[in-house]
């Protein structure tokens, strides 16, 4: 399907870095397709994922690295290239004309192996648990207080109907004398009492009748 | 936390009793600001400069009557007696009183209202409407209701003796 002696040229070709879109889509093919001359074999890698582990060092040529990062910084490089150009920024021999650009690259793999040294969990955490502790007794002071001084005010209001002196209008007679005090308490007792023994006349005087009732039923 | 509820509920509670014992005057304060009313006042100071006055000899009943009372206050009126009756029948604070009786005593309508247990009383609240006049009467202190009925015609002739003495005077 595909002629090696073309595919010879168009490597050629890519290695200079001149080949276009097409061609390397054509390339691309090439290297997907099951149908790889062996002496082609070392080129796969710029053209398919490769997998990690396998271990294989690509023939990172500075020409193609270079066409690389600005086909990567115009957003048009694949998944395979992206990854090509990770594995070339994260190993030693970087080239020392893109070693500007290695920062960018190497950031994404650095990225993932960045963790939080402390654990995230509140519980377990003794500056978290501590400081947890502090704002909650701040809140609960703060609550309290706001709740006393709500009270007091309301129970101060409340209270100050009752402490104002009331304004007499009406007759107030103090009694200064003792005599006369006690005058007034007899005269009022008086009244209790006279009361008081009419009410138990009127008790009496009740039983009375209902006695009187209660004789005539029998 | 535990500190601020203690306070807060010291607070409460003070403030309730405080309340509580406020509860008569208060129902009195309504009328003090009555310009058809009349209140005389005994203070408890008062009442203990009249245990000195009395004269023991002759009026040793009353005396002992008169010994345990701490205050009195009495308010009257000549204008809408009925209306004021009823009043402050419904003003007074159920829950505080007790209904000792009701009389009915020629068109006066009477009501005994204590606090307190047994015989001995603490409190002794009397409420007459009539025709004529509304008086409404406190007594503060210790009080034997028995003693007091027995007690009626000398506490009577005594004190309007008392009162006249007094009006000779002046």
């Amino acid at each position: 399907m595909f002629n090696t002696q073309q595919i010879e040229e168009l490597l050629e070709k890519y290695w200079m870095a001149e080949t276009t879109n097409e061609e390397e889509g054509q390339l691309r093919a090439y290297f997907q397709s099951c149908e790889i001359d062996e002496a082609h074999q070392y080129a796969a890698c710029y053209f398919t994922r490769i997998p990690k582990a396998d271990g294989v060092v690509p023939d990172f040529t500075l020409n193609i690295m270079q066409k690389l990062v600005e086909k990567y910084f115009k957003a048009e490089t694949t998944l395979e290239e992206e990854q090509l150009l990770a594995t070339y920024f994260d190993q030693e021999q970087v080239a020392p004309d893109l070693m500007q650009y290695a920062p960018v690259f190497r950031s994404f793999g650095n990225l993932k192996k960045i963790s939080y040294p402390h654990s995230l969990s509140l519980r377990k955490n003794k500056i978290n648990q501590d400081a947890k502790v502090i704002s909650h007794n701040w809140l609960r002071a703060v609550a309290a207080a706001i709740i006393l001084v709500a009270v007091s005010v309301v129970l101060f209001k409340m209270n100050v109907p009752q402490e104002k002196p009331v304004i007499a209008k009406a007759r107030y007679i103090e009694i200064e004398d003792p005599e006369e005090a006690l005058a007034y308490t007899m005269q009022a007792l008086a009244m209790v009492s006279r009361k008081y023994k009419k009410g138990e006349a009127q008790l009496l005087h009740g039983m009375q009748t209902m006695n009187d009732a209660n004789v005539i039923r029998e | 936390m535990r500190i601020f509820i203690a306070l807060l509920a010291t607070m409460f509670f003070t403030t309730l009793s405080y309340g509580q014992n406020n509860a008569i005057d208060k129902f009195f304060s309504a009328y003090e600001s009555n310009e058809n009313f009349t209140v005389v006042y005994v203070s408890p100071k008062m009442f203990e400069m009249v245990a000195k006055v009395t004269d023991d000899s002759k009026n040793a009943d009353i005396k002992d009557l008169i010994k345990d009372i701490k205050g009195l206050k009495i308010l009257s009126t000549k204008k809408d007696p009925q209306k004021y009756y009823t009043e402050a029948a419904k003003k007074i604070p159920i829950g505080e009183y007790e209904v000792l009786m009701t009389v009915k005593d020629k068109g006066d309508n009477v009501k005994f209202l204590t606090k307190g247990t047994g015989d001995v009383i603490d409190e002794l609240l009397l409420l007459v409407g009539g025709a004529d006049d509304f008086v409404l009467m406190s007594f503060v202190g210790k009080l034997d209701l028995n003693k007091i009925s027995k007690l009626a015609n000398k506490l009577d002739i005594e004190g309007s003796e008392h009162l006249d003495k007094l009006k000779n005077k002046k």
